[in-house]
């Protein structure tokens, strides 16, 4: 009877495992069909209708979603079921061939179950947010494309798919960033967002070459199995180069100056692309890759230093932004900033953890904020804002959850994963970055209510007239607020952690060592420091009102230059580049190759004149030299076959 | 009975007497009848080896000169009435454009 | 039949296009038909062609005739998994640029057309040829059409571009000949025959001396100019920038990849040692090409000479593949070769839309274009990211390969080529950031619109673009077989040299 069972649950997941590309590929169809749309409508001023448009662009996520969902839940009820499947070859060389071929685990399943889930509910929310753009059903294209995109990222079996998807990611993020491109601000936005993850790239595609000609392969369970042949050195330079391409994508410092000026995209696209899913592609890297970090633990240390360092420089950052969308990107930074750290010490599942919370409260965050903006007519400054509690209820409600969520207040999702996370750190004996993390945390819940209160408490600040958001904001917000609220119940601390036992077959288990008491100890240490952020927040922006002064004097200037990364480097690296190749080539090419050339005819030019002088036009001249030459050549030739003829 | 030598001394005869017009006149018509002069030189010698020899090759030699001297008469005369319609002048020393 | 087929594809349009120049000028508009007509053809035998060759190494259809019996010099013509890609590269830009030219070109369309006819006759027949001296013959032939086209329908400064165009490439061809000669009589010294084949001469075993060396360079000269390598790319970016855009397709898609190919055919199956003991040298000057072409791509203000320089980037790192000689490198290589064509012919055509509406290439009177072009604006963005290399578009398999490639002999040159990834994608979004988007900046009353037939020569290149990216196995199933084929016969050249000096 058992085995029965299982030969039926088997023969369901050998028919149902191409349902697997159908995830990768739905999206992929939605963003053609919605492109070959907007490209027969071009011509037409309002584009095609928002209502067909909306509903194909949300109906692939949706079903791509479903299908997903679908086959998690068959691995919820089997255990340790990994689905595969091959869709096609793509390169076939003689020493090696790489193919679209996708694989769920439990580490992907969850993902992908998460991606798809909060961008179809983002989808929802952009069809109210973009109604009456121009730009309509391009951004629908785009958005699909990129969650298409992002889906390949995650489900890909193999690091060459992993990263055509990064940087597919990549080009939607660009395309969205400057998805209103009229403006050069934004368009540049999307450059420099673009060439940063390049720099990442650039180190990440060197990984994957020499990861495998190391190894001899491309996919994951072929690298695993033969990383054991490598020497440390080889394995420290893969995971540093691997980390690079992280850094870039989930913009850690140095390369986390391109997040912040994404927010030049739509805040939906924010929400989806640079909070919720493709930042955190850099922590789903290096848990994929766990087994090559395990080995390498300077680079591991390296990760977190780095990441302790990210959480604590945005959060700082944070405190003076007045850009409610910027504040948002900030604490982005920061909470990936987290998430390293967590990976960094060994604690994959935790880092993981934190990636899944994240999405659901930051999301909410950032759709909330839209709303705000929305409602708002666009208005993005904390300062025009205040006193919205009352005019927008819901969005009040589910900021309100996801802001306690994210300061790590229990039982909110940011409590759990934070805590696993600084846990995680304690136990390593990383008691340094321990101290930055939870100094992070109290930061992160002092800017985070110093934008709520800025926000929904005390007057109205603005001039213009504040309407109510629609029902499609308010449904994908309700359902991020819940998952704001619950996501952290998956990883109750203790033996209850039902997602690190989940993501153990696919990142290795991580047993924290340390008693139940200096666990509690720990949590109550994090909750006050969260508490005193966010009384500190209540006692000065409760009452909030204009006008505002700008905090002042040597620290507040760094903070509001952003430590002076962008200016550094603008002026030692971009312009000297650009001026380089503005002048250099006229000095090399005209002056240097074109000089030496031409200095080389001179010795032509030179004798060239003076032969000319030979030249003088005469005619009866040149007959002379010719007959005078025919002698000489006569004379030559029978002096020496015949001098008998001059002894005559 | 003239032998090679004889025919062969007119040929020379002939081909300096052509050589000294060529160098020496200065009108472009009779310098061109001097270079057919020359060139009716060799013919003469040609023709007097070939017949010394009892071999064809200078009579071939001969027809393919005739040949191109006929073909380089009706060239350059239409060249020679183009000089003088242009220039209204035969004297090669008038034409030196080409010098460098 | 099929003996014949490499002739007919290589002799229809020399000969009709020899034809059709000698028309008079009232028949022009019978001229531009026949023409595309020719093109048609060609392209549907070079089609026919694909299906006919076997994906294995060696060559196929191969056709010899004596020509030239005392110096033992054959019509020798032949093709395989690498010439094939070419030529199909050659048939099809041919036929695109003379429907991209329909209308484009107006002064005298009917030279112009059988003009291009010849060239492409030229650059089959390089292609193809398989005796040192036939290849010599089209070599040269390719350059007498393009000679023309650009001093006659170039731009204002055309007369001394094309002087310059041509005494750098004249100077590669003759030392190119000299060599061949010298090549020519050095197997007569050793064999006491007369041979110019190609697949005779590389089983000549050379010693190593500077003679030797001497004699490498001198066969790989013409090549790397017109490649071209650092330092002698700068006849490029001025030729690029004053040739008529459509000719700047078939120079910078297809022409400049037949210094490539002689490389590849030529210079290194002949020349396997002293490859080896210059690579280093080779392959630095092709890093500094892709750098310095890429740095000063950034700082150009012209988008003509910005393709231009980005151009001599991408065939640098084509060339450090070349350079460091392995399969994995050189099916890159041959895959790269038919990406660049595909993105920067596509940008020049665009770009020559451009120029033709707006009147401008400068940058700095542009601005905004998307707001009021938008399918332009996709189809640049489009072919901007297959030209940096995008995965999904085809720039990326080439890139990957060669990088995998080379570094496999390299791990520190294979960072430094890496280097391209950065700096293209900065130089190329920076430009479509000044150009495609920003407020609406272009000349007063000009409007921007894609012309029919000009769409239809641009389609094509669009879809080849995502196609190759994609589904690459049509082609790598050719090129595969064709590189190995090409790699082990060097590979026992190279054998037996060592051993040969081993018993001197």
């Amino acid at each position: 009877m058992h085995t029965e069972h299982a030969t039926t649950t088997l023969a369901i997941s050998l028919q149902s495992n191409w349902l697997l590309s159908m995830v990768v590929l739905l999206p992929f169809l939605g963003a053609l069909l919605l492109g070959l749309l907007t490209l027969s409508q071009v011509k037409n001023e309002q584009g095609p209708s928002e209502k067909l448009v909306g509903l194909l662009g949300t109906a692939f996520p949706a079903l791509a979603a479903i299908l997903a969902l679908f086959l998690f839940a068959q691995q919820l009820s089997q255990g340790e079921l990994v689905w595969h499947h091959t869709l096609a070859s793509w390169l076939e060389t003689s020493r090696f061939s790489i193919d679209f071929a996708f694989m769920m685990d439990h580490l992907s399943g969850l993902m992908a179950v998460m991606i798809t889930f909060i961008g179809t509910l983002i989808h929802i929310f952009s069809i109210a947010y973009m109604h009456g753009d121009r730009g309509f059903a391009r951004y629908f294209t785009y958005l699909n494309l990129f969650l298409g995109s992002m889906l390949l990222l995650i489900l890909s079996d193999n690091l060459v798919g992993l990263f055509m998807g990064w940087e597919g990611v990549g080009v939607c993020s660009f395309l969205l960033i400057g998805f209103w491109f009229d403006d050069p601000a934004k368009a540049g936005a999307g450059t420099k967002a673009f060439v940063v993850n390049r720099i990442g790239d650039f180190g990440f595609i060197l990984g994957i070459i020499f990861l495998f000609w190391n190894t001899q392969h491309f996919d994951y369970t072929g690298i695993q199995s033969a990383i054991q042949n490598l020497s440390p050195t080889q394995i420290n330079t893969i995971a540093f180069l691997l980390l690079v391409g992280a850094l870039g994508k989930s913009a850690q410092i140095p390369l986390h100056v391109w997040l912040p000026d994404a927010m030049a995209g739509p805040t939906p696209v924010s929400a989806l692309i640079h909070a919720a899913t493709m930042v955190t592609a850099g922590v789903y890297l290096i848990a994929r890759m766990h087994f090559l970090y395990e080995l390498s633990p300077s680079v591991s240390m390296l990760i977190v230093l780095i990441g302790s360092l990210t959480a604590f420089v945005a959060a700082t950052i944070a405190l003076v932004q007045t850009d409610i969308k910027k504040v948002l990107a900030y604490s982005t930074v920061s909470q990936l900033g987290y998430m390293f750290m967590g990976v960094g010490a060994g604690a994959y599942a935790a880092g993981i953890f934190h990636v899944f919370t994240h999405a659901f409260f930051k999301a909410a965050l950032f759709l909330g904020a839209g709303a705000v903006i929305h409602c708002l007519h666009h208005e993005q400054s904390l300062l025009k804002m205040g006193g919205l509690r009352k005019k927008m209820p819901v969005t009040h409600a589910v900021m309100l959850i996801s802001c306690l969520a994210i300061a790590g207040i229990p039982p909110l999702a940011g409590f759990f994963s934070k805590d696993e996370i600084l846990l995680a750190l304690w136990d390593k004996g990383l008691f340094v970055f321990w101290t930055l993390g939870l100094l992070t945390a109290g930061l992160t819940a002092f800017y985070m209510f110093r934008l709520y209160y800025l926000t929904f408490a005390g007057d109205y600040r603005g001039e213009s007239e504040v309407s109510t958001e629609p029902f499609l904001m308010k449904l994908p917000l309700g359902l991020l607020a819940i998952g704001a609220a619950l996501a952290g119940l998956l990883g109750l601390p203790g033996s209850y952690n039902w997602i690190s036992g989940w993501l153990a077959p696919a990142v290795g288990a991580h047993h924290p060592t340390a008693s139940p008491t200096v666990m509690g100890g720990l949590m109550l240490i994090s909750v006050a420091f969260a508490g005193v952020g966010i009384g500190i927040a209540r006692s000065r922006y409760k009452n909030f009102a204009l006008p505002y002064t700008a905090p002042t004097g040597p620290l507040a200037n760094m903070l509001q230059n952003k430590y002076g990364f962008d200016l550094l480097y603008e002026n030692v690296i971009v312009e000297p580049l650009r001026k380089l190749g503005r002048f250099g080539w006229t000095i090399a090419d005209r002056l240097l190759i074109d000089g030496a050339i031409t200095a080389g005819t001179w010795v032509y030019r030179v004798l060239g004149l003076s032969l000319k002088q030979l030249q003088f036009g005469n005619l009866r001249a040149y007959a002379h030299y010719l007959i005078f030459g025919v002698f000489m050549l006569a004379y030559l030739y029978f002096m020496r076959h015949m001098p008998e003829v001059f002894r005559l | 009975m003239p032998g090679l030598i004889h025919y062969l001394t007119v040929s020379a005869l002939l081909f300096f007497i052509g050589m000294a017009g060529f160098i020496a006149r200065k009108n472009i018509f009779i310098m061109f009848l001097s270079v057919e002069l020359m060139l009716n030189a060799i013919n003469l010698s040609f023709i007097a080896f070939s017949r010394h020899l009892n071999q064809l090759d200078g009579h071939i030699f001969v027809f393919f000169v005739i040949a191109i001297a006929a073909s380089e008469a009706a060239i350059s005369l239409a060249l020679v009435i183009l000089l003088y319609k242009n220039r209204q002048t035969l004297n090669v020393d008038d034409f030196n454009e080409m010098k460098g | 039949m099929n003996s014949y087929l490499l002739s007919l594809l290589i002799f229809l349009p020399l000969l009709t296009g020899a034809v059709l120049l000698t028309l008079p000028r009232r028949f022009t508009a019978f001229a531009k038909g026949a023409a595309l007509v020719i093109a048609s053809l060609e392209f549907l035998l070079s089609l026919w062609l694909w299906v006919q060759v076997q994906p294995q190494g060696g060559y196929q259809l191969v056709q010899k005739l004596s020509w030239i019996p005392f110096m033992n010099i054959n019509y020798h013509v032949g093709i395989d998994g690498i010439s094939l890609f070419l030529v199909l590269l050659t048939t099809l830009f041919t036929l695109l640029a003379l429907v991209y030219a329909w209308h484009q070109i107006e002064n005298n369309g009917g030279r112009f057309f059988s003009l291009v006819l010849l060239l492409e006759a030229g650059m089959l027949g390089t292609v193809l040829a398989l005796d040192l001296v036939v290849f010599y013959l089209f070599w040269e032939l390719m350059l007498i059409p393009m000679f023309f086209m650009i001093g006659i329908w170039g731009g204002a400064r055309r007369i001394p571009t094309v002087t310059k165009f041509v005494i750098y490439t004249m100077s590669g061809s003759l030392v190119l000949l000299i060599s061949i000669l010298f090549l020519g009589s050095a197997y007569h010294s050793q064999t006491g025959n007369w041979s110019f084949d190609l697949t005779i001469l590389t089983q000549l075993q050379l010693p190593v001396s500077p003679l030797v060396d001497l004699l490498f360079f001198g066969f790989a000269l013409a090549f790397l100019i017109k490649l071209p390598l650092f330092p002698l790319h700068t006849w490029l970016p001025d030729t690029y920038t004053e040739a008529p855009p459509v000719v700047t397709f078939l120079l910078a898609g297809v022409m400049a990849k037949m210094g490539v190919y002689g490389l590849i055919r030529i210079t290194i199956p002949l020349f396997p040692g002293a490859m080896e003991r210059w690579s280093i040298l080779l392959s630095t000057l092709a890093i500094i090409g892709i750098v310095y072409g890429a740095i000063v791509a950034l700082g150009q203000i012209e988008l003509k000479r910005l393709i231009a320089y980005s151009s001599l980037s991408h065939m640098s790192l084509i060339a450090l593949g070349v350079f460091n000689w392995n399969p994995t490198s050189l099916e890159g290589v041959v895959y790269h070769m038919l990406n660049h064509a595909v993105a920067t012919g596509a940008l020049f055509l665009l770009i020559g839309i451009v120029e033709k509406k707006y009147g401008t290439t400068q940058i700095k009177e542009l601005g905004g274009v998307a707001k009021q072009a938008p399918v332009f604006a996709a189809l640049f963005l489009l072919m901007s990211f297959a030209s940096i290399g995008v995965p999904g578009l085809n720039g990326f398999v080439g890139e990957f390969l060669i990088l995998l490639g080379v570094a496999s002999s390299s791990a520190s040159l294979a960072i430094l080529a890496a280097l391209t990834l950065i700096l293209s994608a900065a130089y190329m979004l920076w430009l479509t950031q000044r150009f495609l988007f920003g407020a609406l900046n272009v000349p007063a009353g000009r409007l921007l619109s894609i012309e029919r037939l000009q769409m239809a020569s641009l389609i094509p290149l669009c879809l080849l673009a995502i196609l190759m990216g994609l589904y690459t196995r049509p082609f790598m199933q050719y090129i595969g077989p064709a590189v190995q084929d090409v790699i082990s016969r060097n590979q026992t050249q190279l054998q037996a040299q060592a051993e040969g000096d081993h018993h001197g």
